[in-house]
């Protein structure tokens, strides 16, 4: 395998039941469900799928793997090995390996022969560390599960080890995330994602706050908290690289989640499974959502993926550029001006102007080439994205 | 023969009947019979049924045979019966030579009997009283009688009592009507002078004059002669109106018909003006009537700026057929380019943007209603403002003159407390106090016009129950303690919000207005302040802090597109907005701030 560099997504759309705030595509889904019915269904069309796509893995550098769901860790390590393997025969810690996984679905055997097979990242799913707000999310473990699990990984050997946190809660105070955050701390992740609550439409939560039962802090309360936490964890030593995400270590972090830059870098990525989205040569493609079209067409002679949605920005244009330059400004890394001057020759002089207005209004930060979103607008960024479109 | 023709109206107050007594005047003179009736025929438009009233009239001729065997032909000119058409109702009345005076029994003689009593009998008309709905059980014909007498000064004891409702006394009012109402008195072999008292435009003829012939005599194939602008047109039909136009070979003197004669617009003819003929011109027109001035103003601003041509073009033709609407274009930063209207009053108002909105499809904003200022500069030139943005500074002004009326006001005797108290609250000032039969008064006010451009009408009727009626005229421009308040953002002054209006109430409005504004203008990426300000004078303000949240908190590989469409979806939102200075504003939040909220005043 050489080429150039790819980052591969798997994705496993079983959880064992459906948060209140969640609205992606998931179905019920258990360890034991794994051997027959909708999951083996799945699993199978899934191999299939790699299959598929093995002349481009072949011809490329498998950079990154992601397994990401639902809830990946229902499946049983060995499919989930198996399935690395077909994309990655040789795994090695050079290459970064992520599984998404709740607790409440993993032990330490399963922790540790996943470590074994070669999945060298860990990105725990515990979005809240006190009672009160694991029941009214819906979430299936306690907080004293979430913090076992994460002692379990790292016992189980994974070095690289994340949680995903949410605020702007109906109900929560900014020293409730700081209390949350705190008690994460001491378990010493070296990755941290903290994801401001979005309330999707047609969720048991959106429903809860529209009849009255609970009510949003204003986006006030909200932007101090995001503030308070952004603090708290630079103190404890973490470089906030994007904006909700946090990575251990003295910039640039080696914790940051190598998988995610890919996208944040505007660089090609392929996704396979139900939904899943490939960014390859400008083309972006979306794969079926629907479970029952994804089975029947990797049937025995499928030859391609049935693709819900394409589009094409193009390699060159202005909406690429756009594209990718807010990608960029995600993170605190911004981009560097020469690189895309050089690679959209024809649409960057007319994206400059917009960035100098933006620079004389104060919105954007520019230091030797390298332009960056000042942090302190981070939780206003589509207001400076917009403003590029 | 003249001698068999009586030309009349009828006039009376809002509700007294007036439209029912033409119906049975129509009835008993066989023009309309059990099939062909629609109520209240002579009421074309579906608004004017819908609210109940007449605004446009137009004439029609009725065959009666007398009780003394003769055949007598009547000419009924509708009119319109309320406080705005004043202006309608004189020129009906310059083509009679009598009117019938409806009261109601119930109610007695209200603010509009007196109005169009006096202009009637100004004008030289026979006035026969007709008192109308005895069949009531509130009926007072009696005490109604002596309202007449007393208050008309004129002799009621032979006013008609009748219910237009179930046809009691219509036959005494169509014998009253041959027997003390005048015939018409000009010469027939005199040059011929005819008033033109209304026109409408029909797309196949061209303008339409109505006109009561005084002397002389019209055919088709004739060259008429306007004498206010000495244009001729070649008549190419000429009759009288029954439900429709009847055509005839001519016109003689006393009768009342239309003429058409290819004018192409309504401008080429002035109601009011006399026709005579061009070969044999009379010496002089007959007397015209006051042309009267448009009392009551609004912005009216398509609520897609694109779409102004399209209001354009229906205010063109909706004046084609309305004289006393006027218009001129004007514009606001806030709404782009619009037209400050002119009304006769609040209800021709209504029925305008009603007008607008449903015969021709437009969807409006109209802005509040201000009247016509009078600023006199320190420099001596007197400046005739109506639109508030249009004022100078104040450092040049002199003093603010604004519009005041006489406002007459008949109300049962226990609600003058609430009335003198309405007045005084409207910076009215006490003129006269008259004690009337029925337990009732005439009272007198001087008020400003702005005063009772929207809501006086309303808390008038809701303070006596309804039983208070109101007639008003211009008197005269009077100084007061005027302001301008301009409305900043960000230290900009925006235009289309600025107001004038006594300083005393000052403070009041540009409170509510700041904070109004303050809650219809999103939050922005820096904080933005909002004053209310008299000169360089800050009297109110308000603060909107900078936004705090506006993220996509998620962004990865399946993401991307969707959520680049919510961006670009936003951005889209960002251009309806209205750039003040670098304060963004919704369009919603001038409509807020400018449209008319009957409610809240």
């Amino acid at each position: 395998m050489s080429g150039k560099p790819l980052a591969v997504y798997l994705h496993i759309p079983f959880c064992v039941k459906k948060c209140a705030y969640c609205d992606f595509l998931s179905f019920p889904g258990s360890p034991e469900a794994a051997s027959s019915g909708v999951m083996r269904q799945y699993l199978g069309a899934l191999v299939r799928e790699v299959k598929l796509v093995q002349p481009l893995l072949d011809s490329r550098k498998v950079a990154t793997v992601y397994f990401g769901g639902g809830t990946p860790s229902l499946l049983p390590v060995d499919t989930l090995a198996e399935l690395l393997h077909r994309i990655l025969p040789n795994p090695d810690d050079g290459v970064e390996v992520t599984l998404e996984a709740n607790p409440g679905t993993v032990s330490l055997d399963s922790l540790s022969s996943l470590r074994r097979s070669g999945f060298n990242r860990l990105s725990v799913g515990v979005q809240s560390l006190r009672s009160d707000e694991l029941k009214m999310l819906g979430r299936i473990h306690s907080a004293a599960q979430a913090k076992e699990s994460v002692r379990q990984a790292r016992q189980a050997g994974f070095s690289n080890l994340s949680m995903d946190f949410l605020f702007g809660l109906p109900g929560q105070s900014r020293g409730d995330l700081i209390l949350t955050l705190m008690e994460a701390l001491s378990l010493e992740p070296t990755h941290l994602s903290l994801y401001a609550l979005s309330l999707e439409k047609r969720t048991p939560l959106a429903r809860a706050v529209a009849s009255g039962r609970l009510s949003l802090p204003t986006d006030d309360e909200v932007a101090d908290t995001y503030q308070a936490a952004v603090e708290l964890l630079e103190g404890d030593g973490f470089e906030h690289y994007e904006i909700s995400n946090f990575a251990k270590g003295e910039p640039p972090s080696p914790f940051r989640s190598r998988h995610n830059q890919v996208y944040w870098h505007y660089g090609e990525y392929l996704g396979l499974g139900l939904g899943a989205v490939s960014f390859l040569e400008g083309f972006r493609r979306r794969n079926t959502n629907s479970l029952e079209e994804y089975a029947a067409a990797m049937g025995t002679d499928s030859k391609s993926v049935p693709i819900a949605a394409a589009s094409q920005t193009g390699k060159r244009g202005m909406a690429a550029l756009r594209e990718e330059a807010i990608l960029h400004l995600r993170t605190s890394d911004g981009f560097v001006e020469a690189d895309l001057a050089a690679r959209y020759p024809k649409a960057f002089p007319r994206f400059r102007e917009r960035l100098e207005k933006l620079y004389q209004d104060g919105l954007i930060w520019q230091e030797g080439g390298r332009w960056r979103l000042p942090p302190a607008l981070y939780f206003v960024s589509n207001q400076v994205f917009l403003r590029l479109l | 023969m003249q001698e068999n023709i009586r030309n009349f109206c009828i006039v009376a107050h809002i509700d007294h009947g007036k439209s029912t007594l033409a119906d049975r005047l129509l009835e008993a003179t066989g023009l309309m019979n059990e099939r062909n009736m629609q109520e209240q025929v002579l009421d074309s438009m579906d608004l004017e049924r819908e609210k109940g009233i007449t605004i446009k009239s137009h004439p029609v001729r009725l065959d009666y045979h007398s009780q003394d065997n003769r055949d007598y032909i009547f000419n009924l000119i509708d009119t319109p019966g309320h406080v705005d058409f004043t202006y309608e109702v004189s020129r009906a009345l310059a083509a009679c030579d009598g009117a019938l005076l409806v009261v109601d029994a119930s109610q007695g003689v209200e603010a509009q009997t007196l109005a169009n009593a006096f202009l009637a009998m100004d004008l030289g008309l026979d006035v026969i009283p007709v008192i109308n709905k005895i069949d009531l059980m509130s009926a007072n014909p009696e005490l109604t009688r002596k309202e007449i007498e007393e208050t008309l000064l004129i002799d009621a004891a032979e006013a008609i009592l009748a219910s237009a409702k179930d046809g009691t006394g219509i036959k005494e009012v169509l014998e009253a009507i041959v027997r003390r109402i005048h015939p018409p008195q000009g010469d027939l072999l005199a040059p011929l002078r005819a008033l033109i008292f209304d026109s409408h435009y029909d797309s196949y003829k061209g303008v339409i004059v109505y006109v009561r012939v005084v002397d002389g005599s019209v055919r088709v194939g004739q060259m008429i002669q306007m004498m206010a602008t000495g244009q001729s047109f070649e008549v190419m039909e000429v009759g009288h109106f029954r439900l429709g136009l009847v055509s005839q070979p001519e016109l003689k003197a006393g009768e009342v018909g239309y003429l058409a004669a290819t004018i192409k617009s309504l401008s080429e003819t002035k109601v009011g003006d006399t026709i005579t003929l061009a070969e044999r011109p009379a010496e002089g027109p007959l007397p015209g009537f006051r042309h009267v001035k448009p009392m009551v103003f609004c912005g009216l601003y398509p609520a897609v700026n694109e779409k102004y041509p399209e209001l354009r073009e229906a205010l063109q033709k909706l004046s084609l057929n309305d004289a006393s609407l006027i218009y001129e274009p004007e514009s606001s930063p806030a709404l782009g380019f619009g037209f400050r209207c002119g009304f006769l009053g609040l209800l021709h108002m209504d029925i305008v943007q009603q007008r607008l909105e449903r015969e021709y499809d437009q969807d409006l904003v109209a802005t509040a209603p201000s009247v016509n200022y009078r600023v006199f500069l320190r420099n001596g030139v007197v400046l005739e403002i109506d639109n508030p943005a249009k004022f100078p500074q104040p450092e040049l002004i002199e003093h603010i003159a604004e519009p005041f009326v006489k406002a007459m006001i008949i109300v049962p005797q226990e609600y003058v407390g609430p009335m003198m108290e309405l007045c005084q609250n409207h910076r009215g000032s006490f003129g006269n106090m008259e004690y009337v039969e029925g337990n009732r008064v005439i009272l007198t006010y001087h008020l400003p016009l702005a005063e009772i451009l929207l809501d006086f009408y309303d808390q008038l009727k809701s303070g006596s129950r309804g039983y208070a009626s109101l007639d008003y005229d211009f008197e005269e421009y009077k100084p007061y303690e005027l302001v301008k308040l301009d409305i900043l953002v960000n230290g900009r002054p925006v235009d289309a919000l600025c107001y004038i209006l006594p300083a005393e109430k000052a403070y009041e409005h540009a409170r509510k207005a700041v904070m109004r504004l303050r809650r219809s203008i999103p939050r922005q990426m820096f904080e933005v302040i909002i004053q209310g300000a008299i000169g360089s004078r800050v009297i109110a303000r308000e603060t909107i802090k900078a936004k705090r949240k506006d993220v996509l908190a998620k962004c990865y590989g399946g993401d991307v597109t969707r959520k680049m469409k919510l961006l670009e979806k936003q951005k889209e939102g960002k251009k309806r907005m209205k750039q003040v200075g670098n304060v963004e504003i919704p369009q919603e939040a001038f409509l807020s701030m400018v449209r008319i909220n009957r409610e809240e005043e």
